[in-house]
């Protein structure tokens, strides 16, 4: 048994518009690649982030005295803080929770410190949905500035046991 | 050209009788329980990887059918949130270590020695080894459902540190998980090199590598991702066993360990492991797509450098997965070009695969379909990949469903649609019966209609912020809808798969028979009945050109004719190599001592570590001293039992 066998000279070279549809194919690939570089210098595309080493307890201190300092209320047993303008603010994510809740002022840019105290966790902002990892003993700073009035919700998106889908922090925005 | 058979070296010589030590005597019997254990048959153990994939797809996809239950609808209770954990990771590493990988090995043993002109694999004992280790590796693993004490890993398919630390995971999941990779990883790194070795020295004569099937060069790609990879991840689990059982700090925060090692070294061996899974579901494709387009592969040279390319590439490209751990701009910026750049052999594929459609008489009968559909999905899968490669979009779809729509449109519309494909392509030559195309059509449009309903609106989700491996949500995230689409999307994707498994059984066992070469098709393993004999060629084939078995059905004239060689040397018989107990032993004796270091708590642990260790020893070294055995066969005759 067989299907069918082709009759005649039913193989051609590529030849003329499939030639030039195969260059301007491999051409499009080449450019697309080269728009990551070309994107990272001129349009500046890549998030400020810095990242520095603290130890999961020293970083609990800062977190601490940032509270004590800044604190201007308190929701369901979780402080509110408000951190200078243009300031540094602090949040600290551990099972299950985010700490403290921050209020920022519109239009103002802040350092955010990112760490935790356990195991690795994920920021997740809803719902602008911008993410960034949250790994013990790394310090993570996010240079961001209030754009949008509003609440906004921090779900944890890194796998992080049990609690995982309860891990839900906020950020005020007034 | 080459004039000798390379494979002939080993003669009716008195050199091969110093046998030497052999406590359990070298089986015989060719069918049976004990003719399937002890085999050496490349054929026989690549039906196993085959039905034991099979088995374990099954196993991977009702888990899949119950994480999509527990998500149909917001605050659902049909999952407890630990069970939700352990279904998922168990979903993942299924998929990927006991179901793809292995389906994608059964091709390997079954088809490359038929492809490239020999009669087995280059080492058929260690093939036996690597067939029984993943057999051990993948009970190891299931067992933890219900072993007492112990339970299913709950730590994620990449389990990521330091949840995987014994304070965040103190129970024997992730040692379950830690050693059954382990054992799965030596089971590939050992099929890897004697696949390796197989297709360079193992070749038919005039089979110049230029002249190999694709889907022999991405097995032997696959082959070298597999040795080159595998070493960092055997790293990484040792390291994490180490600080589960013997207190190191490799990956404690508070020691001054770093978790984000486990996560440089897991993707390091991460992202090559994906080409692993996906190279040669490329090779089937670029072996159905010629035959049902009744022309040769486009661009043949290109798809084979294209592989290689992928293959290299691959290693650079890891810390993708890591852009928002705030690695800083510059190595963002150069592992977002990488990405980038390994779109482009990727995509040159594709348009080679469109150039071999382009003006052919294409004929879609199962395995064809399967492929145009492995063309679409992948593409889709393949552009999500862009997506994600631009660090500043990653930042927004890390761990979202975007990315779990993106891989499951790589993994199942790309590396299980290509197996599939191939499946239906030589379940022919395997079993010799031809799968019925109605049925066939029907579990495509199955599948493919309850893949794309499944995990298409698995985007929106993604980009709607719902984040990966939560086991419930709450109604007011504007998640409802689609995640009911999904889930009943998810369930036709199941019956789907149930048809083509069922399909493919009763067809291997009933279905209507076939001849040797029932698709017209170009490579060597359609020149031999379905299935072959133990020994596949009576003569070794000559090979003159790419696709010359084709060449010599349709033209006459270049039938190769039978010289005094051929004819020397069937008189000599054809040598094969002898069954042995030994790989069996050796596995077994791997799989007690993992069981022993799981359970080394318990009195009896130590124990059975070491006994296991002792087992996997002996039966290595008896192998090593039983010598190669072997006896001859003469093609239409008894085969000769006549051992040296």
């Amino acid at each position: 048994m067989s299907l069918h066998v082709p009759e005649r000279d039913w193989y051609k070279a590529p030849a003329g518009a499939e030639k030039l549809w195969i260059g301007v194919a491999l051409l499009w690939c080449f450019v697309m690649s080269l728009m990551m570089p070309y994107w990272h210098f001129r349009g500046k595309q890549n998030a400020d982030s810095e990242t520095y080493a603290v130890e999961p307890a020293a970083f609990m201190e800062r977190t601490e005295r940032f509270v004590a300092d800044n604190r201007v209320g308190e929701i369901d047993g979780v402080p509110v803080v408000e951190p200078p303008p243009g300031g540094e603010a602090y949040l600290l994510a551990r099972m299950w929770s985010w700490y403290p809740i921050l209020k920022l002022r519109q239009g103002e840019t802040y350092r955010i410190h990112m760490s935790s105290t356990d195991l690795q966790h994920g920021f997740s902002l809803q719902p602008l949905n911008i993410n960034y990892q949250v790994i013990p003993g790394y310090d993570h700073v996010i240079t961001m500035t209030a754009a949008t009035a509003g609440e906004f919700i921090i779900v944890c998106n890194e796998f992080c046991g049990i609690g995982h889908d309860r891990m839900i922090g906020k950020i005020i925005v007034e | 050209m080459q004039t000798t058979a390379k494979q002939d070296f080993i003669g009716h010589d008195a050199a091969a009788e110093s046998g030497g030590i052999n406590l359990l005597a070298r089986p015989t019997a060719k069918t049976g329980l004990v003719g399937w254990l002890t085999t050496v048959d490349h054929k026989k153990i690549g039906i196993m990887y085959g039905l034991a994939a099979i088995f374990f797809l099954l196993v991977g996809g009702l888990e899949a059918l119950l994480i999509r239950i527990q998500l149909a609808f917001p605050n659902s209770t049909f999952l407890s949130a630990e069970a939700y954990n352990q279904v998922f990771t168990m979903h993942g590493t299924t998929m990927i270590f006991l179901a793809v990988m292995p389906l994608g090995a059964a091709f390997f043993n079954y088809m490359v020695p038929l492809q490239i002109g020999a009669r087995d694999v280059a080492f058929p004992r260690l093939n036996s080894f690597s067939l029984w280790t993943f057999l051990a590796g993948a009970i190891l693993i299931n067992t933890s459902w219900f072993l007492p004490g112990a339970h299913a890993p709950n730590i994620g398919w990449f389990g990521y540190a330091n949840l995987t630390s014994t304070q965040y995971s103190p129970g024997l999941g992730t040692d379950f998980w830690i050693l059954g990779l382990q054992i799965l990883g030596v089971a590939s790194v050992a099929a890897a090199l004697n696949f390796i070795v197989t297709i360079i020295n193992m070749r038919a004569p005039g089979m110049t590598m230029m002249r190999l099937p694709v889907f022999t060069w991405m097995t032997l790609f696959t082959s070298f991702l597999i040795i080159l990879a595998f070493p960092a991840i055997t790293i990484a689990l040792a390291e994490l066993m180490f600080d589960r059982m013997f207190g190191t700090n490799f990956f404690e925060v508070d020691a001054g360990g770093q978790p984000i090692l486990w996560q440089h070294l897991f993707w390091i061996f991460g992202h090559p492991e994906v080409y692993i899974l996906i190279l040669p579901a490329m090779g089937i494709i670029s072996e159905v797509l010629p035959t049902f387009s009744r022309k040769p592969l486009f661009g043949y040279p290109i798809i084979v450098f294209s592989g290689a390319v992928i293959g290299l590439l691959g290693f650079a490209v890891w810390s993708h997965h890591m852009f928002t751990t705030g690695m800083g701009k510059i190595a963002t910026a150069a592992f977002a070009l990488a990405t980038m750049a390994i779109a482009v052999p990727t995509g040159v594929k594709i348009f080679n695969w469109i150039g071999t459609l382009w003006g052919g008489k294409i004929i879609t009968r199962t395995p064809m379909l399967y492929a145009l559909g492995f063309i679409w999905m992948f593409m889709i899968g393949g552009f999500t990949g862009i997506m994600h490669a631009a660090a500043p979009a990653n930042a927004q779809q890390q761990d979202s469903y975007f990315v779990v729509a993106h891989f499951h449109y790589v993994l199942i519309g790309g590396s299980l649609f290509a197996l599939f494909s191939g499946l239906y392509y030589w379940l022919p030559k395997m079993s010799g019966r031809i799968a019925s195309e109605g049925i066939g059509k029907l579990g495509f449009w199955s599948t493919f209609a309850g893949f794309n309903i499944a995990f298409f609106p698995m985007h929106f989700l993604g980009l709607n912020g719902m984040p990966r491996r939560i086991y419930t949500y709450d109604a007011n995230m504007d998640w409802n809808l689609w995640n009911l689409v999904s889930t009943i999307g998810a369930l036709i994707l199941g019956v789907g798969v149930a048809i083509v498994t069922l399909h493919l059984l009763y067809t291997a066992l009933r279905g209507r028979r076939c001849g040797g070469d029932p698709w017209d098709g170009r490579t060597l393993e359609w020149s031999l009945p379905s299935p072959p004999p133990e020994h596949n060629f009576d003569h070794l084939p000559k090979v003159r050109s790419r696709d010359y078995f084709w060449y010599q059905k349709h033209h006459p004239e270049m039938k190769e004719p039978v010289t005094e060689q051929d004819r020397e040397e069937a008189a000599h018989g054809i040598h094969m190599p002898d069954q042995s107990w030994y790989p069996l032993v050796a596995s077994i004796g791997l799989m007690i001592g993992a069981y022993g270091l799981i359970y080394l708590a318990q009195p009896w642990g130590i124990f059975a570590a070491i006994g296991g260790g002792v087992v996997l020893f002996a039966g290595v070294y008896l192998w090593s001293v039983e010598g190669p055995g072997g006896y001859h066969v003469h093609p239409g005759e008894e085969a000769d039992r006549h051992h040296h």
